[in-house]
Formats: structure tokens, C-alpha cells, sequence
């Protein structure tokens, strides 16, 4: 019974900040973008809980309104790069030619880790949240295409391949009916479990001030902002990082409990 | 047949709230070929480590293992002074012995390190030594033998092997774990008769653990017959054979395939004389 | 082997084509033109005969194959032109930087490395205790930390709160400290979550009871049949984590102002400096496939089984 319940913590302790986070968006006071001169960088108290920063904004306002780019603008991220490493890994699989082609592209991309490429885009294409997306998006859908790759390897090479192949089916369809199927739960497990990656990726990005632009509040942003106060007002940038800690920890449960 | 070289008393083994083994007493005379007998899952295996001291923390184990008439208990002993008698006065061998031989060294340098660890010994003449027990393991070429990975020999020869590694500390007792399943049956007969061999040659008694009759018809001094956890007979062959006390014993005996062979044809024959 | 090592180099040189097509492409697709660049940065006005002019003078007037040739010929010769801030050679600028930054990533690795067997090892070896567990849940919690976290929380408490190190700079042993733990603790947290399920995995092996059951010497049995087997899957994970390091590198030195590689490509980056960019990313590039290539060599050299896996996938 404990076990059980254990099983579900992560999903319960989710399902709770979203909704506080809701909650939070419907409820809160304060504007996240507001500029208030006179209550610059005030203490935790109750009429702030997690104080304000260095233009007066409240803290807690900003965490719930920033969630949504710190936490879904991720999830879609991951989302298309899989489907474009899934895309392009299933491609490779078509003939020997497609592979060898796709297999270098693959090493080109996968010879810089996927930070640096995300910065180094991020870079040319100048700061903000859609090259932020193409950063990632660049940079992360190698390791989809890869692995979706090297399982339809293997499960090319499984009889029952033949059986279908045997049987008059080739090609496309056959990418479609057999392998395709076969290859998507390890996709699956690898989207859970890459969730708190590309959150801390993202946020480290914007953290280097290459991603979400002020006055957007994003938590990376946030911490950004902060770290220059930190002698004389530490929350400002410790309370966006532990917000992110706490989900990318909680992603990383979920995605040990999915595999 | 007199003096016994290990003595087992009263072992019993359990996991969590599982019974494996009940109960389980016999004794291993010097010189002798003991064969445990029994079907699958019977707790033939776990009897072995058992004697090994190889098992799982989470095994509880009771009973006493005597050895060479030492007034040790082994399930007490720890791990220090295992490693005393592992190799040194029990030899092992595997089931599967590609897979219990080390991958990344040849087979060279595994019976070097044996042979280090039991004494100062120079590399010459370490090495002369473990071409002299290939040789006697029937390998006509020790030096392609001795700088091969067990993966590009075949099962035969990695038991062969297996076989060759633990008699090079020359141990009292040699316990046999299923050492011919999975070898063909010209593998396996020469495995026997090294085994047979080595046992003449070394005065050392063998705990052969087995489910292949043809064996222990072929070899066996004296046969134990283990079912569900507990030995239900222990007899000498040849009154195993000709005159079983339990009734799964002899229905144990008439599985093997000759016996099984002249029984059928018997049978049939009674058939067609009506 | 020859053949492995050609095959490797080949790979190596086929890729770094395909990253220069993709990146010299890139750089003109994307708003913003070094030539804007280059005007911004002297502070002209954006007209069009200095465009003209720039154009000429960086070869941009003619073809694009062309245009490709020319640059890829140059960067043949590790030749990346020169900063648009600075106007001096990329390569310069990258090396003279380049020693603080690598002092910094290889201690970290090495430190985190040796933590980690160690760490590794003691809990595989007490494996079932309350001590293991313990290890395996703290790893769990360092390794999602983000490095932000810990390079702020250290701030400010050695630095602000009890005074021990300085806060930002390089100069004594004293700077070091913070940021080689602010890289290696979530580094070893990984290396040890991970290490300990590799060796799991070898003493499960039955070479490993076998040898025990040999009666093996402690030192031999734990040296020759548990790190011996180890040693492959290590130095795998080793290199795949080698490179995500530099990324956590850039964001350390810039929390530190570290006066080496990441903050000065970070700051070329925000600057649109496509020169030193590119070279970076080419640089980056060769050096990582080059590490990654020796650790492949290594692995061969120490695991023999490695010469027959090749074949594994086929067509």
C-alpha cells in the first residue's frame, strides 16, 4: 500500500503546483510586469510571500506567471524535437544509401554536445525564445533519431520482419506497421525522462541571458536578474531555482516510474 | 570407503518464508563420486553453493557443513576465512563455464593469477605449469590455448578448461555443478573421463550434481536423490538400480533412456505375444 | 585496428564537412549579416556603399559556392579570420583563454571520477545497508540540482556569509575551490547513480562468483574481475558526459566571471561575433570527435570482446 502510494507521489505532488499555479493566475493581486519603485527588493513577508525584486515586482506572481514559459514552452519543444528525431531516425531505416547519409548528419549534429549547440544557435540567431526553440530543437532531436535508429535496427533484423516482408510488405508500410510500433515506447520512457533535462537546459539558457528576454518571467530569467543582488537579496534568485529543482525533480521521478 | 571428507548435517535453507532445502544430511567419503540426483528445481544447485558459502545474505542457512574432519562449522566461517578454502580444498565447477570464465583475460592469464595467488612463483615457471596442465587436459596446443579468450573456444573446451583451473590448487573435494549440460555427448564423455581420471590421479572425492542418469550409471560411487528440497534416498549404485527403497526413486531410474528403451520394447513385446 | 583508426579519421572528416556546410549556411540564412555586424560594431551608420564596401572586402560579392570554397579553404588552415570586437585572430583570442578553462574542466572531471569509484564501490560493496541507499538517494538529489543552484548557494555562503573564498576571478588556489565543486558535485551525483548500476551489473556476472568461488585474494579478485570489467562501461559514460561538461563549464564561468573560454563565448555570442563562433564551434568540434576517437581506441586496447561487437548491426 505504501509502495503503491509512493508510486504515485510525483504524479499527486504535480498535479498539486499546477493547480496552486492556476490558482495563483486567477488569485494573485499583483502583475507580473508591474514596476513598483518604492517596494524594490523587499523581504519574504505576508504581504509578498517570496518578497519582490529589484523593480518591486512580487516574486510569487511572477513564479505563476512564469510557468508556463518555464514549463510547458518546454514540453512543446520536446514534443517537436522528438517528432522530428523520430521522423528522421525512421527515414534512415528506409535503405542503406538513407543511412549512411543520415547516420553522418547525426554525427556532425551529435559531435558538439547539445548545450553548446544550443548556445552556439541561440548565438547566431539571436537571443530569444524562438531561436531558443530552434536551439533546442537542433540540438536535441539527434538523440531521438538515433535511438529510434538503432532500435529499428535491431528490430529489422528480428524474424518476424521477414515473416512480414515474406508476406508482401515493404517499405513504407512496413516502416509504418512493424518497426514504427515497436520503436515508440522506448520514444515514450525518453520523452519523460528528458522532460527535466530540457527544463534545466532551457533555464540554463536563459540563465546566460540567450533565452526569454525581460520583461518576461521566466524562472532562468528570474535567477538572472537576481544574481546580481544576491549579497543583499538572495531570494530573488534562490526561489526560481528551487521552483525548478523541485519539478526537475519531480519530472525525473516520473520518468524512473514510467520506465 | 571410510573416513568422510565432508559432512552435512541437518542443512536446511530458506528464502523469506520459502522451504528450499529440508533437512538435508549425507556425507562424502574420500575418493568417492558422489552423485545428487534430482529433478529441476529440487534445490540441487543451492545445496552447492551452500557448500561453497556462495549464497545470497539473504538465504538464511542452518545446519552444519563439516570438512576433512575440521571442527568448523562452514556456515559460520567468514568471508577471510572462506577464501582459505574456496579453490584451496573445494573446487568448483560451472554450469555454463564460457560464462564463468573471465572475458577480458586469456585463458593464460586466469590460471596464472591461480597459480600466483596460492604461491611466489616466477612467470617461467608459473608458466611452464599451466602449459603442462593444459597438456594433461588434452589440449595439443597449450600455447594457442593459453593466449585465447574463452569466447572463441567452444563450451566443451572452456569446461575442459574450467576443469583444468581448479585442480591446479589441487583441492580435496571437487564439486561438479551440471558440469555436461549443454555439451554434445562426445563433449561430454570426454569431460567424464578427465573428471574420472583426475580423480584417480589426485585421490580427491567429486560432488557430481546432476539430472543425467546415463551419468551417474556410468560413474557414480553413490547416489543421493533429492526431491523438493529433501534427500528421500541415499544408497550405492547398485542398490539404487537393482533395489530402490522409494517408489520415486525407481521411477526416477526408469526415465533414463535405456532403461526406458528395454522397457518399452518389453512391454511392446508382451503386447504382441497376447 | 588500421582499419578502425582509418574509418574513425574518415568519419571524423566527413562530419566536420557537413558542420561547416550546415554552419556557413546558417550564419547567412540567419537576420543580420556579418556585415550589419561589422558596422555595428565600428559604429558607422548603416549605409549602403559601406556595405558594399565590407562586402568586398570579406569576399562576399561572389557566388556562394564560391564564397564556400574560399572560407572552407581558410578554415583548412585553422585561419577563422579575425573578431569583429577585438579585430584580432580568432585563434589567438581562443587559445590564450583556452588553459583556464581546461585546468578548470579537467579537474573537476578528475575529482568527480575518483569520487565516484570510490563512492561507486563502497556502496555496491555494502549493497542491502541503510549506507547504500543513502548514497543512491543523495546522488538522485545532487544530480538533478541545477548547477545555478549550487554555484549561488555556494556564493553565498563561503563567499558572502563566512568569507572563505572570493567571489568571482581567477588568480589563487582559493578561486578554484568553488567553481571545480560547483562542476563536479552534480557530475559525480551522475557518475555515481550510473557507475553503481554498471558494476551491479559485472558481479552479477558468473566470472565473479566463479572467481570467488576460486578463492581468489581480495586485492586480485576486486582489482582483475570487478574493475577490470568496469573500466569499458566507465570510460563510455565518462565520454558521454565529457562533453555536456563544457556546457556546464560555460554556465559556472559565467556565475564566477571565470576569465576563460565560456565567458568569452558567451559574450561573442550576445555580440553576434560570427568568427569567433564558427571557429569555436569547429575547434569544439575536432577536439571533442579527437577525445572521443582516443577513448574509442582505449576501449579496444583494454576489452577484446570490443573487436567483436562491430558487426553487430547489419543490413
Amino acid at each position: 500500500m505504501v509502495r503503491r502510494i509512493a508510486c504515485f507521489f510525483p504524479i499527486i505532488c504535480l498535479g498539486f503546483l499546477v493547480f496552486t499555479i492556476i490558482m495563483g493566475i486567477l488569485f494573485t493581486p499583483y502583475d507580473p510586469y508591474e514596476v513598483n519603485t518604492q517596494e524594490e527588493l523587499t523581504p519574504p513577508s505576508s504581504e509578498h510571500w517570496f518578497g519582490t525584486d529589484h523593480l518591486g515586482r512580487d516574486v510569487l506572481t511572477r513564479i505563476v506567471f512564469g510557468a508556463s514559459y518555464t514549463l510547458l514552452f518546454p514540453a512543446i519543444v520536446l514534443l517537436l524535437s522528438s517528432l522530428l528525431g523520430v521522423v528522421i531516425g525512421l527515414i534512415s531505416t528506409i535503405g542503406r544509401k538513407v543511412d549512411l547519409l543520415t547516420t553522418a548528419i547525426m554525427d556532425s549534429f551529435s559531435s558538439i554536445p547539445s548545450f553548446l549547440v544550443a548556445i552556439i544557435f541561440a548565438g547566431l540567431l539571436g537571443p530569444g525564445m524562438v531561436s531558443t526553440l530552434f536551439a533546442i530543437l537542433v540540438s536535441w532531436w539527434v538523440h531521438y533519431a538515433r535511438i529510434v535508429r538503432n532500435t529499428s535496427m535491431i528490430i529489422r533484423n528480428q524474424p518476424f520482419i521477414l515473416s512480414a516482408q515474406l508476406s508482401g510488405t515493404f517499405g513504407v508500410k512496413l516502416i509504418r506497421k512493424h518497426i514504427f510500433p515497436n520503436a515508440l515506447p522506448i520514444v515514450r520512457e525518453l520523452i519523460f525522462l528528458d522532460m527535466g533535462t530540457i527544463i534545466l537546459m532551457i533555464s540554463s539558457l536563459s540563465f546566460l541571458g540567450l533565452g526569454a528576454q525581460p520583461p518576461i518571467p521566466d524562472w532562468g530569467g528570474m535567477i538572472l536578474d537576481g544574481k546580481s543582488y544576491i549579497q543583499i537579496a538572495p531570494w530573488v534568485a534562490l526561489i526560481p531555482s528551487v521552483f525548478i529543482t523541485i519539478f526537475v525533480m519531480l519530472f525525473y521521478f516520473m520518468g524512473r516510474r514510467v520506465q | 570407503m571410510d573416513e568422510a571428507i565432508l559432512d552435512v548435517d541437518h542443512l536446511s535453507i530458506r528464502l523469506d518464508d520459502q522451504l528450499i532445502v529440508n533437512n538435508l544430511s549425507f556425507h562424502i567419503c574420500r575418493n568417492e563420486f558422489f552423485c545428487l540426483v534430482g529433478e529441476t528445481g529440487c534445490g540441487k544447485t543451492i545445496t552447492s553453493r551452500a557448500i561453497m558459502g556462495l549464497l545470497e545474505r539473504k538465504m538464511d542457512v542452518h545446519g552444519t557443513i563439516l570438512l576433512d574432519n575440521d571442527s568448523n562449522n562452514l556456515i559460520e566461517l567468514t568471508e577471510k576465512e572462506w577464501r582459505k578454502i574456496r579453490g584451496k580444498k573445494i573446487g568448483f565447477i560451472y554450469q555454463q563455464p564460457s560464462l564463468a570464465l573471465h572475458p577480458m583475460l586469456t585463458i593464460g592469464n586466469q590460471m596464472l593469477g591461480i597459480l600466483k595467488n596460492e604461491k611466489v612463483i616466477k612467470r617461467k615457471e608459473a608458466r611452464e605449469e599451466v602449459h603442462q596442465q593444459l597438456l594433461e587436459m588434452n589440449f595439443s596446443n597449450p600455447e594457442v590455448i593459453a593466449s585465447a579468450y574463452p569466447w572463441q573456444l567452444s563450451g566443451g573446451m572452456n569446461q575442459r578448461i574450467m576443469i583444468g583451473m581448479s585442480l591446479l590448487r589441487k583441492p580435496r573435494l571437487l564439486i561438479a555443478d551440471e558440469p555436461t549440460t549443454g555439451l554434445d555427448t562426445i563433449n561430454q564423455q570426454i569431460v567424464i573421463r578427465q573428471l574420472i581420471k583426475f580423480q584417480e590421479k589426485y585421490k580427491m572425492s567429486i560432488l557430481l550434481i546432476t539430472h543425467d542418469l546415463r551419468l551417474v550409471n556410468q560413474i557414480a560411487d553413490t547416489v543421493a536423490v533429492m526431491k523438493n528440497g529433501e534427500i528421500i534416498e541415499v544408497a550405492p549404485l547398485s542398490t539404487i538400480k537393482n533395489n530402490p527403497q522409494q517408489y520415486y526413486t525407481k521411477k526416477l531410474w526408469n526415465m533414463m533412456p535405456d532403461a526406458w528403451n528395454i522397457m518399452m520394447r518389453e512391454e511392446s513385446y508382451a503386447i504382441r505375444s497376447k | 585496428m588500421w582499419r578502425f583508426t582509418l574509418k574513425r579519421l574518415l568519419n571524423i572528416i566527413l562530419t566536420l564537412f557537413f558542420l561547416s556546410i550546415f554552419i556557413f549556411f546558417l550564419v547567412r540564412v540567419t537576420p543580420g549579416t556579418p556585415e550589419m555586424v561589422i558596422l555595428l560594431n565600428r559604429g558607422g551608420e548603416i549605409g549602403g556603399e559601406e556595405v558594399v564596401d565590407i562586402k568586398t572586402e570579406l569576399g562576399h560579392d561572389t557566388s556562394l559556392y564560391n564564397q564556400y570554397v574560399n572560407w572552407s579553404k581558410r578554415m583548412i588552415r585553422f585561419d577563422f579570420g579575425v573578431s569583429y570586437q577585438s579585430n584580432l585572430p580568432v585563434l589567438d583570442e581562443l587559445l590564450s583563454r583556452v588553459s583556464d578553462t581546461l585546468i578548470l574542466v579537467i579537474l573537476s572531471l578528475a575529482i568527480s571520477i575518483i569520487l565516484s569509484v570510490i563512492i561507486s564501490f563502497y556502496a555496491c560493496i555494502y549493497k542491502g545497508t541503510m549506507r547504500e541507499k543513502w548514497i543512491g538517494n543523495i546522488s538522485i538529489f545532487l544530480s538533478s540540482l541545477p548547477n545555478y543552484l549550487i554555484g549561488l548557494l555556494l556564493v553565498l555562503f563561503f563567499s558572502i556569509h563566512w568569507k572563505v573564498t572570493p567571489v568571482y576571478g581567477d588568480g589563487t588556489w582559493l578561486h578554484y575551490i568553488l567553481p571545480v565543486i560547483t562542476a563536479s558535485l552534480p557530475l559525480c551525483a551522475s557518475f555515481v547513480q550510473l557507475f553503481r548500476q554498471i558494476i551491479t551489473e559485472v558481479i552479477k556476472n558468473l566470472y565473479f562468483e566463479a572467481a570467488r568461488a576460486m578463492g581468489l585474494k581480495k586485492r586480485v579478485l576486486y582489482t582483475k574481475f570487478l574493475f577490470l570489467p568496469c573500466i569499458h562501461s566507465f570510460l563510455t559514460v565518462i565520454a558521454s558526459h565529457f562533453g555536456s561538461l563544457w556546457g556546464t563549464i560555460i554556465v559556472i564561468e559565467t556565475i564566477y566571471a571565470w576569465p576563460g573560454l565560456g565567458s568569452y563565448i558567451i559574450h561573442a555570442v550576445t555580440a553576434r561575433d560570427y568568427p569567433v563562433v564558427i571557429g569555436f564551434t569547429l575547434i569544439m568540434a575536432l577536439f571533442l570527435m579527437l577525445i572521443y576517437f582516443l577513448i574509442d581506441l582505449l576501449l579496444r586496447y583494454i576489452d577484446p570482446r570490443q573487436t567483436q561487437k562491430d558487426g553487430q548491426i547489419k543490413w
